[in-house]
């Protein structure tokens, strides 16, 4: 309680417009359900059980319960391209952060752009910020609206508390919202009681220098459990394109807690909360109008900022469950180029119920609210410093049960309106086809956008300036790329087709292939200001929407349970297309690429070798390309990628049941390879070189 | 200058869905169904009734029927109460929590939780051969080597999956009503029958 006091007081003193509204009517809500809840029995067994007891086994079989676990739909049954990348995945791939995860998915490009940053995109359209991708971390949206992107380094958990990663490739289904453009990622972690007693774990290696955590679990009487964590991780310094030390090492310290409360069968309350600091070295441009006109300036990025979260589930009779849903997400960025501190809140409420013997509908709404103060730089300016970002959003979803066991529709939209674009509405439909018990195949249609983030909405950022010289004139020549009111939207149509198959208990398949149709992708177009002519020229990149073009691919993934102590698992994606922007517009760098690879393969093997030792291989290759990150005129960074393959090991040893030791290899396949190029901020690119790493795991 | 007008409709509209769903909830508040765990529960006794077990696994006629919970127990008091006056046949129920660090063992039925997830072929390891029944409520539990799969469907507990030749294999007869009941059951390697669902 005192936790939402202090959020509505800082909320409250934040602003004094009347925002108050959505949390009246989250009060509201609160107030309607709360009595109920709490006159609901201290514990489960005041209820008289021994009906039960002379209940015949059809009969039990018949009995609806009240659950609050989360609607576990059979994998093999969901009409959508979701793969989920498990604790178990995670802990035997010897990863490091959760973007590493990410490359167990198919269909997923990942590309460690310096020792902290990392661009993940899905289906191609990859880029530090701006790839459309919609990241959560237990409902929490991880996403930056200021960059359209996810801060990977500081978005973060303890790698032992993720229950699963739900990758979902394609616009997810309406209920997700503006910019689950090509994708949703959704880190969800295990419930307190299920981390109990104490966790030790120490590291370190060649790269991440240190790895560090303790995390403790433990019962707060007979219904709640919680846990509370502390991590500390090091990293050094990667590798320059071309050798030497890139100038890209950092430092992060997190901590965090989560308590889940059960009071009665019917009821859920979760609460989490995290808190971090962390410092980086950042190689970042220094730009002026004078001679030396371009220099790297050495500097620091320092970030702390915290969240913390609220989550109530109610069982309501009649097969249907309530949701409400509140956080906060708070953080301050403080570079040389520019200082920024953040602020969201959020509320969202979902009610899911069955109507009639055929239909579930969910619907519901939310409402969220940003608010930034920015401090701007010659490099990195936006207009109104001060911002205050809202959206308001409500779905609605309904599943029918044309045939049962069969066959099944889904039909959903969500409309939202925004403060920059207004109304945007995304519709979506599915249909899934289960002939047998062993074989699905699905198919949908559906309409996403990504809204501008508020430097394409607002801002400038000076990207180089090109000294005098006899080829561009007697002036120096200032690049910037400007955001304007004027930019709306990206939008996609999606059609997808996918197949899933178990052809054998050991052996399960996963196809998907998709044609997506964009319109209104992000272009620049150039002007030239001869307004200080005698002092520079300026070209103004100007941000428009003249990109259109189509995408399409497919994704394959295949897992075989070998032998009991032998899993192999598969995945190829591939990726192609053609995007145009009208002739009359020039863009700058070369045209518009796909900014991903058009083939991506990886193959993994598990081996529990005894029951103390385990081995995994994991081969990935990835191809080549043609122009990654966003282009700086003047940059000795060349635009393509070559391809590359990968070879991670990691060797497991249990001496007792309670100690794991394991040191694991990275990219052993001696070549230093690049995986993407920066954005404006960094003046290096780097490399991925081979790494060792060491923990060893305690729990008692 | 940023655009407000059509914010305040989104706050209306949050308003709105907001009042709808505190009423929804309310009016169906109204009976009190049994709970997941408190019925899963009944189905453990179901199991000591509808299972047989070789006589030479108890120590005495009077000797105790333990029902051993192993890991992060969901059941809270719900299965003490079910099954504190009952028997099968002479030996009296009675319900055991494992501990992290005990030797799995003593008990003829053994509920596997959640929690235990990754630590299910240990789990197993430590059962193998031994006249247990091993129950489960999770993903794959029957693939990874368990014997009773319970699972939810539209609301109801279901016996999902039944690996019946594990269950002979260490000497437990299932009674045919059981089998009849899950949705899936396994006979041996590659003669897996699932059954039409109604």
């Amino acid at each position: 309680m005192n936790m939402m006091r202090s959020v509505v007081r800082t909320w409250r003193t934040a602003h004094s417009l009347p925002r108050g509204a959505a949390f009246v009517s989250f009060g509201f809500v609160l107030a309607l359900l709360a009595p109920s809840a709490l006159r609901a029995q201290s514990t489960a067994t005041n209820l008289d059980l021994r009906p039960l007891l002379t209940m015949s086994l059809e009969q039990l079989t018949t009995l609806k319960v009240t659950s609050v676990s989360k609607k576990e739909e059979r994998l093999s049954e969901a009409s959508a391209a979701i793969s989920v990348i498990t604790q178990d995945d995670i802990n035997r791939s010897g990863v490091t952060s959760i973007p590493d995860a990410l490359r167990l998915a198919p269909g997923v490009d990942v590309g460690r752009v310096d020792a902290h940053e990392w661009a993940v995109g899905v289906r191609g359209m990859n880029d530090t910020f701006a790839s459309g991708l919609l990241t959560l971390i237990d409902g929490r949206s991880i996403y930056t609206p200021l960059f359209s992107g996810t801060f990977w380094q500081s978005q973060d958990v303890l790698l032992q508390d993720i229950d699963r990663i739900e990758v979902i490739r394609g616009p997810g289904a309406a209920i997700w919202g503006a910019n689950a453009f090509n994708g949703v990622i959704n880190v969800v972690t295990k419930p307190a009681s299920e981390t109990q007693g104490l966790l030790l774990s120490g590291g370190g290696g060649s790269d991440l220098l240190t790895s560090d955590a303790i995390r403790y679990g433990g019962k707060l009487g007979d219904h709640a459990a919680y846990r509370v964590y502390g991590k500390y991780d090091q990293w050094d310094d990667s590798r320059l394109l071309g050798g030497g030390a890139a100038d890209d090492a950092w430092s992060k310290s997190q901590g965090g807690f989560r308590v889940d409360w059960q009071p009665s069968d019917a009821n859920l309350l979760t609460l989490q909360g995290d808190f971090y600091g962390l410092q980086a070295d950042q190689s970042l441009p220094q730009l002026s109008l004078g001679p030396p006109y371009e220099a790297a300036n050495l500097g620091q990025w320092k970030q702390d900022g915290g969240n913390a979260l609220a989550r109530w589930t109610r069982s309501l009779a009649d097969d249907s469950d309530l949701t409400l849903q509140a956080y906060y997400d708070g953080a301050d960025m403080n570079l040389p180029i520019l200082r920024d501190r953040q602020s969201t809140f959020d509320l969202d409420v979902r009610h899911r119920f069955h109507w009639g013997e055929r239909q579930e509908i969910v619907w519901g709404g939310g409402y969220r609210l940003v608010r930034s103060g920015f401090e701007s730089s010659f490099e990195v300016t936006l207009r109104d410093e001060t911002r205050l970002d809202q959206i308001g959003n409500g779905f609605v979803q309904d599943e029918v049960t044309l045939v049962p066991d069969r066959l099944k529709a889904t039909l959903g939209v969500k409309v939202e309106d925004n403060n920059i674009t207004g109304v945007e509405v995304q519709p979506g439909g599915r249909i899934a086809w289960t002939p047998t018990d062993k074989q699905t195949i699905w198919a949908s249609v559906s309409r996403a956008v990504r809204t501008p983030s508020a430097f394409e909405n607002d801002g400038s950022i000076n990207l180089a300036v090109i000294p005098p010289s006899p080829a561009s004139g007697p002036f120096p020549v200032l690049v910037t790329f400007q955001g304007n009111s004027g930019f709306r939207s990206e939008e996609l149509i999606a059609y997808e087709l996918g197949y899933r198959l178990q052809p054998h208990p050991r052996v399960s398949l996963d196809a998907t292939g998709f044609i997506n149709s964009y319109n209104g992708l992000r272009s620049t177009t150039d002007r030239i200001d001869l307004s200080h002519l005698f002092s520079y020229v300026q070209v103004v990149s100007s941000a428009a929407n003249e990109v259109t073009g189509t995408t399409y691919g497919a994704e394959l993934s295949l897992a075989w349970q070998t032998t009991d102590w032998w899993r192999l698992s598969g995945a190829y994606s591939f990726l192609n297309g053609e995007l145009d922007a009208p002739a009359s517009v020039a863009v700058s760098g070369g045209g518009p690429s796909l900014e991903a690879a058009k083939h991506q393969f990886s193959i993994r093997s598990s081996m529990d070798l005894t029951r103390e030792i385990e081995l995994d291989l994991w081969v990935r290759y990835v191809a080549g390309i043609s122009s990654a990150g966003v282009y700086i005129p003047g940059s000795p960074i060349p635009p393509a990628i070559p391809s590359y393959a990968t070879l991670d090991a990691r060797i497991a040893w249990r001496p007792i049941k309670q100690l794991e030791l394991s040191i694991v290899g990275q990219n052993l396949f001696d070549s230093p390879h690049r995986e993407f190029n920066p954005s404006y901020y960094s003046t290096q690119a780097t490399e991925v070189s081979r790494s060792v790493f060491g923990k060893a795991t305690w729990r008692f | 200058m940023l655009k407000f007008p059509s914010s305040r409709l989104a706050q209306r509209l949050a308003l709105v869905v907001c009042l709808l769903l505190g009423v929804a909830a309310r009016a169906a508040d109204a009976t009190k169904p049994f709970g997941e765990y408190q019925v899963k529960a009944v189905f453990l006794y179901n199991f000591t009734k509808f299972v047989s077990w070789p006589t030479n696994v108890f120590n005495g006629a009077n000797a105790p029927f333990v029902i051993g919970v192993l890991g992060a127990d969901p059941f809270g008091p719900a299965l003490d109460e079910l099954v504190s006056a009952q028997s099968v046949g002479s030996h009296p129920i009675s319900v055991r929590r494992l501990g992290r660090d005990e030797p799995i063992g003593g008990c003829q039925i053994l509920f596997v939780a959640r929690s235990e997830r990754e630590r299910l072929p240990d789990v197993f390891a430590a059962v193998k051969d031994r006249p247990i029944l091993t129950v489960g409520d999770m993903p794959r539990f029957v693939e990874l080597g368990g014997m009773f799969n319970l699972a939810l469907s539209q609301r109801r507990v279901v016996i999902d999956v039944i690996d019946n030749a594990a269950a002979r294999a260490v000497g437990l007869q299932v009674n045919s009503k059981l089998l009849d009941l899950a949705r899936e059951v396994r006979n041996g390697p590659g003669l897996t029958a699932p059954r039409p669902r109604p």
